[in-house]
């Protein structure tokens, strides 16, 4: 048993399951009014995710390394279904519908980005090349430009940031850096422009939510009287009145942490922050510490990522960035949200078990 | 090199987090009591209903005025799922066609009332609509609604209460807001989480709200209204009224009034007129009868004096004062029953000043009762000029309401006592008891005067309008009106009026009957109190008495 549990790094774990029963409450409350059974479906997945998490670390992460290839050629073709046979809800193409469970490919894809460009830099020189910098873009760009037709904005960003970071970590030269953010700045009218209509409003409402509370603005103010409403220790459970009286909008999805804010107050919401902080640097730490160089570009993609995609979520519920539709990782409603979020957790739980042992053959050598 | 970049990285990360944590906080504490402002404005919408008030009684237990029960359909618009099929669906039950409620229904406010007033009875299927359509913010409200059963039947009495906000705006509705409760009421509203997703967090109560009994009695009232109509028929009159008191009590028990309106559709009218009340007109002869009752009373006239009518004419003051016949020798009697002008002027300078006044004064004239809304209390000043006591006493420049005609002479039906008028018979279970102020006619005085006015009926210038069957006393009374074209008093325009009562035995009813302006029926007539109040006379009093089991006092010839 303790032999079992060595296999683990047991912080990540008690943040992880932290989350996911989180995550289980706050969606019971959420959709408690609603007709449909949300709470079992979570439920499910929750226990699949909890097996994934803890089956991964007795799976090589190298095998899925160099496997990745064929793991990204069956994503990008997903996607590609995707555009032709999807399931449309909200006017996005974005599910894969299975009978029981409606897949969406764009979120696994987060997940075999990372493992791909990991697989591509193992081999490649530190600091890297443009050439590999070049490669890098082109596999990102793929499947971001796919999820961004959808449109999934939202998604598509959280594909393009871990690979951000990769680059960024992998010790590009710093002129890339800078004449990547000059580009970005000329580019940004170019960039305003090519916005549709509800991005464009979705930016001045955060900007100036007062503009149009009834309108663009409608999600940012009522999220933020959520949050706001629960002071301290919140209303209590199943006592929130905003996502009660359904004035909160995607309660169960994109605004959940206002619909936990609201009912537990600040204590557990500026907690869970912190688990998401102690997470994703937990993650980069041992990126820094392991010596494989695909493992520590899979730990600065998937740790870069859960932070990002958890800061950008909850800034976006208290008024702090402008509405993009992005999940909270492990907490939101979905099934491909937790199930590729676990996927990433059990590859660093492999990489950090698997490291040790090499560090124990090591030694013992 | 990359390890740097790491815990630059993770520094980084760190920081935008503390960030995030601050303004969590900031929202938590600092924001929370702008955001629970917030809150309260967008969950709970007060709205306002109409409050039941008490009912109005006849004395013989009819409604005259009652809130029944009614319903208002609203909805909140934004929660609306189907509108077009909703809009549907409600169309031949509220019966409004769909364009229009779905107009309602796409409108910006979140809450809309998509009908109000309905009959009670439709609460079942509107309730079914809801269910049916799963449109769980359609939402039913119960209201009230005022409904005067008899319409224009004593309407200008009762008065009405605004469609709006409940409060009675005229009449004794008006002047009872504060017995009869109703108003506004407001209520709140909530969406809930399960299943019902309105509720009404609260709702205002009426409290103090209690029924009226009048003591109008709604046969004597349509009896009185149909004497009425008779008389605007025949006369074409501005304004008319018949009063119809109970001498002893004080208590109304029918004015009719000419324009009358319907209170359930008093938005369609312009004007609420209750002169009895509200009109303060000069009163012409009937002030004659009083002041040669006190004249005798005090031996300023002897009862066998001889008083000369001047053939017709005095001067007062320089003042030339006519009578509307060259009369001779008259006796104290005859002053009254034919209604001398110079008889009655001579009889009055006999007076000093602030004592004839007090003949008026003393019988409630220029003083308000406070029996209606607005009443007017008369203007009556105490001029000590000759021409001016000589205009006073025939009537002339002082006013006085047709309900202060009507204590006055039911003094003299009562045995000599003002009293105080009222309409009110119980106020809940409470009876509303008479209010006898004071005695002000002398025992004498009223004999004099019950046998004199009889007279006046019998013989004299009411005698048209007298009965068969039963002995009235009164008296007849017709006032120039002042035309502002002439900027005199004019020949042609005149207030007319009958006051007395009956039976003179034992008097049960006391009746004025006034008119504004009636028309002649013919060129040569000479428009006078007699004249124009015999029509109703005739109409009403053998009706009414026959309506009381009342015995005829005369032996039928």
């Amino acid at each position: 048993m303790k032999n079992i549990l060595k296999a683990y790094d047991l912080p990540i774990l008690i943040y992880v399951f932290f989350l996911i029963s989180l995550s289980l409450i706050g969606i019971y409350s959420a959709t408690i009014h609603e007709t449909q059974n949300f709470i079992k479906k979570q439920f499910a997945f929750a226990l699949l995710s909890i097996l994934i998490i803890l089956i991964m670390p007795f799976i090589n992460y190298k095998k899925l390394v160099n496997y990745s290839i064929f793991l990204y050629i069956a994503g990008v073709l997903s996607l590609v279904y995707v555009k032709f046979f999807g399931v449309t809800v909200l006017g996005a193409k974005r599910w894969i519908n299975l009978g029981f469970f409606s897949l969406q490919p764009s979120e696994f894809m987060k997940y075999i980005t990372v493992l791909f460009t990991a697989y591509i830099l193992s081999v490649a020189k530190i600091p890297i090349t443009w050439k590999d910098t070049l490669k890098i873009l082109i596999i990102v760009a793929i499947p971001f430009a796919l999820t961004l037709k959808q449109p999934d904005l939202g998604t598509a960003i959280t594909i393009l940031i871990p690979a951000l970071f990769i680059i960024f970590l992998a010790n590009i030269d710093k002129k890339y850096i800078i004449g990547t953010t000059i580009f970005i700045i000329i580019a940004m009218p170019f960039i305003w422009l090519n916005l549709k209509d509800y991005q464009k409003n979705r930016i001045l409402a955060f900007i100036n939510p007062q503009a149009d509370p009834y309108g663009s603005a409608y999600h940012i103010i009522q999220s933020e009287i959520a949050v706001g409403s629960g002071k301290l220790t919140g209303k209590g459970f199943l006592e929130g009145t905003q996502s009660k009286l359904m004035f909160l909008p995607e309660q169960h999805t994109d605004f959940i942490f206002a619909t936990i804010s609201e009912e537990f107050g600040f204590v557990i919401s500026s907690i869970i922050v912190l688990v998401y902080l102690l997470l994703s640097i937990r993650i980069l730490y041992f990126g820094k510490k392991v010596r494989d160089k695909a493992a520590k570009f899979i730990c600065y993609g998937f740790g870069g990522l859960i932070g990002t995609q958890a800061f950008i979520n909850i800034s976006m519920t208290i008024g702090f960035a402008p509405v993009v539709g992005i999940t909270l990782p492990f907490i939101s409603y979905g099934g491909s949200s937790l199930i590729t979020f676990s996927l990433m957790i059990g590859t660093v739980l492999s990489i950090i078990r698997y490291s040790k042992m090499e560090k124990f053959k090591l030694g013992e050598a | 090199m990359i390890k740097k970049k790491v815990l630059a990285f993770s520094f980084f990360i760190f920081t935008i987090y503390l960030i995030a944590i601050i303004k969590l906080f900031y929202t938590q504490f600092i924001q929370k009591d702008e955001l629970l402002k917030y809150i309260e404005k967008q969950y709970y919408t007060s709205e306002n209903i109409i409050l039941p008030r008490g009912t109005i009684y006849d004395k013989k237990g009819n409604i005259l005025a009652v809130s029944i029960p009614t319903i208002t359909v609203y909805a909140l618009t934004k929660y609306i799922k189907n509108k077009e099929k909703l809009a549907k669906e409600l169309s031949p039950v509220l019966k409004i066609s769909p364009q229009i409620i779905l107009r309602k229904l796409k409108s910006r406010k979140n809450y809309v009332v998509l009908a109000s007033n309905l009959d009670k009875s439709l609460k079942e299927e509107i309730q079914k609509i809801r269910k049916k359509t799963k449109e769980w913010n359609l939402g039913i409200v119960e209201s009230a609604k005022r409904v005067y059963p008899f319409g224009e039947v004593g309407a200008n009495n009762i008065g009405f209460v605004s469609r709006y906000n409940g409060k009675g705006m005229e009449g004794l509705e008006l002047k009872y807001n504060s017995v009869l409760g109703g108003g506004i009421g407001k209520i709140l509203l909530m969406k809930d989480a399960i299943g019902n997703p309105i509720t009404i967090i609260s709702e205002e109560e009426n409290k103090n709200s209690k029924d009226i009994t009048l003591s109008i009695d709604s046969n004597i009232q349509y009896m009185a209204e149909d004497a009425l109509r008779q008389l605007v028929k025949l006369r074409k009159p501005k304004k008319a009224i018949v009063l119809i008191m109970n001498p002893k009590t004080g208590k109304i028990l029918a004015n009719a009034v000419y324009p009358s309106y319907d209170p359930n559709k008093y938005w369609k009218y312009k004007r609420f007129l209750n002169p009895t009340f509200r009109g303060a007109y000069e009163i012409g002869s009937l002030a004659k009868p009083f002041v040669m009752a006190k004249a005798l009373e005090t031996g300023k006239v002897k009862e066998n004096e001889i008083i000369y009518g001047e053939n017709g004419k005095i001067y007062v003051d320089g003042i030339r004062i006519k009578d509307h016949k060259k009369f001779g020798k008259l006796t104290p009697e005859e002053v009254v029953i034919y209604s001398s002008n110079v008889g009655i002027i001579k009889t009055a300078l006999r007076f000093k000043p602030k004592e004839f006044y007090s003949i008026f004064k003393s019988l409630g004239f220029g003083k308000s009762t406070h029996t209606f809304p607005g009443e007017s209390p008369g203007i009556l000043r105490e001029s000590p000029r000759p021409v001016d006591i000589a205009y006073a006493s025939i009537g002339q420049s002082w006013t006085a309401t047709p309900v202060q005609v009507a204590v006055a002479y039911s003094a003299i039906a009562n045995g000599g006592y003002l009293i105080k008028p009222s309409f009110i018979k119980k106020v809940g279970t409470e009876e509303i008891k008479p209010q006898i102020i004071k005695k002000v006619l002398s025992d004498k005085s009223i004999k004099w005067l019950k046998s004199t006015l009889k007279l006046v009926v019998e013989e004299g210038t009411a005698r048209k309008g007298k009965s068969k069957f039963y002995t009235i006393a009164g008296k007849t009374g017709t006032a120039q009106k002042y035309d502002p074209k002439i900027k005199a008093l004019s020949n042609e325009k005149f207030y007319t009026w009958f006051a007395g009562f009956f039976p003179v035995s034992d008097p049960r009813y006391t009746i004025v009957v006034f008119t504004d302006e009636p028309k002649k029926i013919r060129k040569w007539e000479v428009i006078g109190g007699g004249s124009v109040s015999s029509t109703v006379l005739k109409n009403l009093i053998d009706r009414l008495m026959f309506y009381s089991k009342i015995k005829p006092d005369k032996t039928v010839k």
